[in-house]
């Protein structure tokens, strides 16, 4: 009965296709009717998960509206376009172009956007470039997996906070580490759709050496209070690691430095530096905001919270009174995000790179895209919390932790979070749902709980590429609608090799710890 | 599904997002002002918001 809130969000969107918010509703709904019927729950009880899972979900909306605010506003001044124009230029050797656009480009559109863009723009991208379709779609998706987690200005780590209730100081430094390790497998799997194990072979050393960049950049940032900026950052560095390898390698020697994609008119003039410019700004005000304490104390002083009471079922499952979610309302990742999108867009205005009158369509985007997984988020949230606040997710823990050895388990969970990436199409969504349940499960273990939920979110990163919400995105912008079946049966065995290769990793550490 | 219903679902979607935010919120302070039947009233609304959304192709 406890399992049966996910399982239907589960079944409704594997087999019947549903989105993410009405799966969601319906999980919803059964959670509720499941805790008032066998799980004793009482109408203060509900009333005080619901308010919970509102409070959850804002912090995570904050996030995403700003970014995808900031995100339409580049797009607007033509960052994406101008990076389209430069990147296939730099080589013409094509085991260097699949990763300079498949891996990076991919990874890097991640950290700033997310929500699905980095497959639907670099995937035509490669096909553009003469990749088959589906395996611009393949190495699109794989590409950015190792970014997932701290991308989208790290909105499925947020998620991971707030659910467990943990510091990000806490879970950053394994879930840098076991993210690190997946930018290796993520890296060689593109090489090796796009050209083969010829390919794999000449990507080697280049892959080797941009991961360790990939990985440690990411680390830094992230270990460092950073984490919003941790893919983005890192991404910016292995770019620029792959320019320099192209320009003492094979792949300058190969490329002539011009693009192979026309330009759009409107471009004339533009300089892809200034393009960009807002997330250099991203970069710059998150530094600031976080590193210079007065400044931070200053705008921390204003937060928002609420108190709530002790619940308990008719069983005797109780969960103790306290403070929900502190939201910094001037400090937050979000509000940073705002500060960021009001100068770019101002100087991007003034600089004749966006004209007049677009402001209502970045919104129409903006809204488009948001309200969907808004509402999808807030379900989710609203099924996980109903499910803590009842004992369904104790209980379910408790049944894993008998059925699945222990010293096995931190192999076991990264599958566990990928499954919750693969059912609801993301990271932010399986973290929500799951995260707590891999707690209790790691508490009642006596594992490492950093370990485990650094697992979970790894699972839920690589996991979520091969959602099917995600693949489908991807299809439509190759023609491949209709054949999205093919390329997830093509993806899930390249899938399974980069979430094993983070469980072995997971393994490997509970063992020397 | 044509682009013309999509983007009229577009104000819909809003007013449910919007209703599943405000509505929890209403129902805390009913909570915390021991307003019982206040409280039972947002929280019908806050379900038949969620069976409209579970409804929503």
């Amino acid at each position: 009965m406890a399992f049966l809130p996910v399982l239907v969000v589960v079944l409704l969107m594997l087999i019947f296709r549903w989105g993410g918010s009405r799966a969601g509703g319906m999980g919803w709904l059964t959670a509720l009717l499941i805790s008032v019927l066998f799980f004793g729950a009482r109408f203060e009880l509900l009333a005080v998960a619901q308010i919970k899972a509102v409070l959850l979900s804002l912090d995570v909306l904050y996030i995403i509206w700003p970014a995808l605010l900031l995100f339409n506003i580049a797009r607007e001044a033509g960052a994406i376009r101008m990076i389209s124009y430069a990147l296939p230029g730099l080589t013409r050797d094509r085991v260097m172009q699949s990763l300079l656009i498949g891996w990076l480009m991919a990874s890097f559109l991640q950290g700033m956007g997310g929500f699905g863009v980095p497959v639907a723009v670099v995937a035509p991208l490669l096909v553009g470039l003469g990749f088959a379709p589906i395996q611009s779609v393949a190495m699109a998706s794989f590409g950015h997996g190792w970014a997932v987690t701290f991308g989208s200005l790290a909105t499925s780590f947020q998620s991971l906070m707030a659910v467990t209730g943990l510091p990000g100081e806490s879970l950053a430094p394994l879930t840098a580490l076991l993210m690190g390790i997946a930018c290796f497998p993520s890296g060689l799997l593109v090489a090796l759709i796009g050209s083969g194990w010829k390919g794999l072979r000449r990507a080697l050393v280049p892959v080797t050496l941009i991961s360790i960049t990939l990985g440690v950049v990411q680390y830094l940032l992230a270990t460092n209070g950073l984490w919003t900026l941790g893919a983005t950052g890192a991404s910016i560095a292995g770019l620029l690691v792959m320019i320099v390898w192209l320009r003492f390698t094979i792949g300058h020697q190969e490329g002539d430095g011009k693009s192979t994609i026309e330009k759009n008119p409107e471009d004339t003039g533009k300089n892809l530096w200034f393009s960009l410019f807002a997330y250099g700004l991203l970069v710059v005000m998150a530094f600031t905001v976080n590193m210079v304490q007065p400044l931070n104390d200053f705008l921390s002083q204003v937060s928002f919270t609420l108190a709530f009471p002790e619940t308990i079922t008719t069983y005797g499952w109780v969960t103790s009174a306290g403070d929900g979610r502190v939201i910094r309302i001037f400090s937050h990742p979000g509000a940073i995000l705002f500060y960021t999108c009001f100068i770019a867009f101002v100087l991007y205005r003034t600089f004749g790179y966006i004209k007049k009158g677009s402001l209502i369509q970045i919104f129409k985007r903006v809204v488009k895209s948001g309200l969907d997984s808004s509402l999808g988020i807030l379900t989710m949230v609203g099924v996980a919390s109903l499910m803590l606040h009842s004992g369904m997710t104790y209980l379910l823990a408790e049944g894993l932790s008998v059925s699945v050895s222990p010293q096995f388990y931190p192999a076991v969970a990264p599958f566990i979070g990928a499954l919750g990436a693969f059912i609801t199409g993301s990271n932010n969504n399986s973290n929500v749902l799951f995260a707590v349940l891999q707690q209790n499960t790691a508490e009642l273990m006596n594992l490492s709980v950093p370990l485990i939920l650094a697992a979970q979110t790894a699972g839920g990163a690589l996991g979520s590429v091969l959602a099917p919400a995600k693949v489908i995105v991807g299809c439509s912008t190759v023609g491949l609608s209709g054949k999205e079946g093919a390329v997830m049966r093509k993806m899930l065995y390249y899938g399974a090799l980069t979430i094993g290769s983070v469980a072995l990793t997971a393994f490997v550490i509970n063992l020397i710890s | 599904m044509s682009i013309n219903s999509q983007n009229r679902r577009i104000p819909l979607r809003g007013i449910l997002l919007a209703m599943q935010i405000l509505l929890p919120f209403v129902l805390y302070f009913a909570l915390g002002w021991q307003i019982p039947v206040g409280a039972w009233a947002v929280a019908i609304v806050f379900l038949v918001n969620m069976l409209v959304m579970v409804g929503l192709a």
